[in-house]
């Protein structure tokens, strides 16, 4: 379960616990798992469709503007040269932005998760 | 400002499509060059430079103020949020808004703008709406009348340069 999964499950590591309490544990943690996998799908989604984004204009779309570009016999070098630094620049800062939106909202999920975790702890 | 969990979900998921949309139409526009970059692209002399350079600019401010109609485009086709909802949403996409403006003023693109502080100008205007949330609904009227009134700063700069040489 990646980033969720990593998260201490109740239970562990506690000399107290009976079999049962970490039996009601275990379930608590199932139960919010099950709760959260829409929210996991989405993010792994979300940053699969990014990283697939970025591959594509890294390796595949961005080299083939520039040979466009530099084979272009008419377009000056200099402007040409200014106009892909440019569309780089711009490109990189938007990428940037869009993984920040989504760490966030991962780091706000997972909160909510532990949030959740200590809550079920404390019924058992 | 805190926002709902699903109001905070429905912000990531809108300022993602956003940034992808609006990506996508920059590369659409270096694929097939439009009329004012290919001129640009021309240029080769000393003066010409700061002709392209203004054209440059122009494209990259109108994309960038781009970002910020399209959320408002997009909130206002959500009619079933609250006015006090879109408050919340709209200073959320702000904050964001906010840092890409101020990443993009680090870009070699503006550091050296024809127009100078351009963006830093823009930064002011979206932090003075976060911290005036009262006055959101105007404050975001007028950023968004930014994509209009920068076009038109530029275009008479245009016309300035073409006049003069």
């Amino acid at each position: 379960m990646g980033l969720f999964g990593d998260l201490q499950r109740p239970g562990v590591n506690n000399p107290d616990a009976t079999a049962e309490m970490i039996m009601q544990y275990e379930e608590s943690y199932m139960k919010l798992l099950r709760t959260y996998d829409p929210e996991i799908t989405k993010i792994n989604q979300m940053m699969k469709e990014l990283r697939e984004e970025e591959r594509q204009f890294w390796d595949e779309e961005f080299p083939k503007i520039k040979n466009t570009l530099e084979n272009d016999g008419v377009l000056s070098n200099d402007a040409k040269a200014k106009w892909l630094e440019q569309y780089h620049d711009q490109m990189m800062t938007s990428f940037k932005m869009s993984s920040d939106l989504i760490e966030h909202y991962v780091r706000r999920n997972l909160e909510e998760f532990k949030k959740a975790i200590e809550t079920a702890k404390r019924k058992v | 400002m805190v926002l709902l969990e699903q109001d905070y979900r429905f912000c990531v998921r809108m300022s993602l499509q956003i940034l992808q949309e609006m990506r996508a139409k920059l590369r659409e526009t270096t694929e097939i060059l439009p009329n004012d970059i290919r001129i640009a692209l021309h240029t080769t002399g000393e003066y010409e430079k700061s002709r392209q350079q203004l054209y440059f600019e122009k494209y990259y401010v109108q994309w960038l103020n781009k970002h910020w109609s399209m959320m408002c485009e997009i909130l206002e086709q959500h009619t079933e949020y609250s006015i006090e909802q879109r408050k919340d949403m709209t200073i959320f996409f702000a904050s964001y808004f906010k840092n890409f403006f101020e990443q993009s003023c680090k870009t070699q693109s503006f550091s050296h703008a024809i127009i100078p502080n351009v963006l830093d100008i823009k930064g002011k205007s979206i932090e003075k709406m976060i911290e005036c949330s009262d006055k959101w609904e105007e404050n975001s009227k007028e950023l968004r009348a930014d994509e209009i009134v920068w076009k038109e700063k530029y275009d008479e700069l245009l016309k300035k340069y073409s006049k003069e040489n």
